[in-house]
């Protein structure tokens, strides 16, 4: 319970994931289409995760890979990762593969794991170089979890940026200015 | 402890005072030794805070080139001769007396510190590119450096372990993955 008022955490069960429905269940209206009053065994449904986590844990349903997790986004994420627009398929990738993994598909977490590697390559480059203007490119392509890391490496090179901008000021000396060619030396003008 | 009155006698508006007022406490130990009913404050044993203004004292007297916008004779120091200054070329300096003239506006501080800083961040980036939740090497940082990263870096050696939880052979067996193919050569992501 130590997530309880944990908004990221209840955002992340809110997610739909499709269940299989072993058993008949009585006095249940799944959505208004529905006009009988109870669900058949077999029939298929969409359930937010925290509901059914605990109709799995009961053998009431079985819960398979939700759309964020098909093949098509595999093969996308197997190709180039770091192009993937993991925001719009799920905000909570990594946090939901989590969850999900141990309930519906082990493979879910080397997805992830995989998924991240890649991805965490991209984000930490852009961090710490990108300025402010150009980066809400990359940020739409970023999960919560990302953009959170992204965040905290750009706010720690701010700090930094204005340290040093507060401290005695050294004025550039004009020859430093022009590009060296690396081989030059340092000290040479 | 140094203090000069340097005028020109060709050039009346080029007068320059320089003194280097901070004195550092050991220092005051041999300039000022207590004197019986001398009222000076008597600093015995070194504590840290001395160590700290001792240490920024000797890195004052680390050399430094500096580009000088006027024309000055050579200075005559205890610790040595500078100069002379002649406009746009390039004098080797201590730091305290290039600070001093930076502070009046008559010379620019060559600093290569910038350059330095970017070579090792750069270094340090590709450091962070490498780890993953089992291995973590980072040797020779400074303490700066580490701040820069600490927010990022704990967060991602968060997910990574998180992730290694899920998969606890994969690592060891990256082979028999079912669903990502590892044999493929991965693209190196070029640093942009």
């Amino acid at each position: 319970m130590a997530n309880y008022y944990d908004i990221d955490d209840i955002l992340v069960e809110e997610e739909f994931v499709p269940v299989l429905f072993n058993k008949a269940v009585n006095g249940v209206r799944i959505d208004e289409s529905t006009e009988k009053g109870f669900v058949e065994e077999g029939s298929k449904s969409e359930l937010p995760f925290w509901l059914a986590r605990e109709l799995h844990l009961r053998k009431a349903v079985t819960i398979s890979s939700p759309s964020c997790f098909n093949h098509a986004t595999r093969v996308e994420i197997q190709a180039d990762a770091g192009c993937v627009d993991l925001r719009s398929r799920c905000q909570y990738f990594y946090e939901f593969g989590c969850k999900l993994a141990p309930l519906c598909d082990k493979t879910i977490g080397l997805l992830i794991s995989h998924a991240f590697r890649i991805r965490y390559k991209e984000v930490l480059h852009k961090a710490h170089t990108t300025a402010c203007a150009t980066a809400s490119k990359i940020l739409t392509l970023l999960t919560k979890e990302e953009t959170n890391l992204y965040e905290a490496a750009q706010s720690s090179m701010a700090a930094f940026r204005k340290w040093r901008m507060g401290g005695p000021t050294l004025k550039m000396a004009s020859v430093l200015g022009r590009k060296r060619k690396p081989d030059e030396g340092l000290l040479l003008p | 402890m140094y203090s000069l009155n340097l005028k020109q006698q060709n050039s009346p508006m080029n007068t320059i005072e320089i003194c280097r007022h901070r004195r550092p406490p050991t220092f005051s130990l041999f300039l000022a030794p207590a004197a019986g009913g001398s009222s000076q404050p008597h600093h015995s044993p070194l504590c840290l805070s001395d160590f700290v203004a001792q240490v920024e004292f000797m890195a004052e007297d680390e050399t430094v080139g500096i580009v000088p916008n006027l024309h000055m004779e050579a200075l005559n120091f205890i610790s040595g001769d500078y100069g002379p200054f002649y406009p746009q070329i390039i004098t080797e300096v201590p730091l305290w007396l290039a600070v001093a003239l930076r502070k009046r506006g008559k010379c620019t501080v060559r600093s290569l510190i910038e350059d330095i800083r970017d070579v090792r961040f750069h270094k340090v980036q590709t450091n962070l590119e490498k780890f993953t939740a089992s291995a973590v090497t980072w040797k020779n940082m400074s303490a700066m450096e580490v701040n820069i990263i600490r927010a990022f870096s704990g967060r991602a050696l968060q997910a990574f372990y998180k992730h290694e939880q899920l998969t606890p052979d994969s690592d060891r067996a990256p082979d028999t993955q079912p669903q990502i193919p590892s044999n493929r050569p991965r693209r190196n992501l070029r640093p942009r």
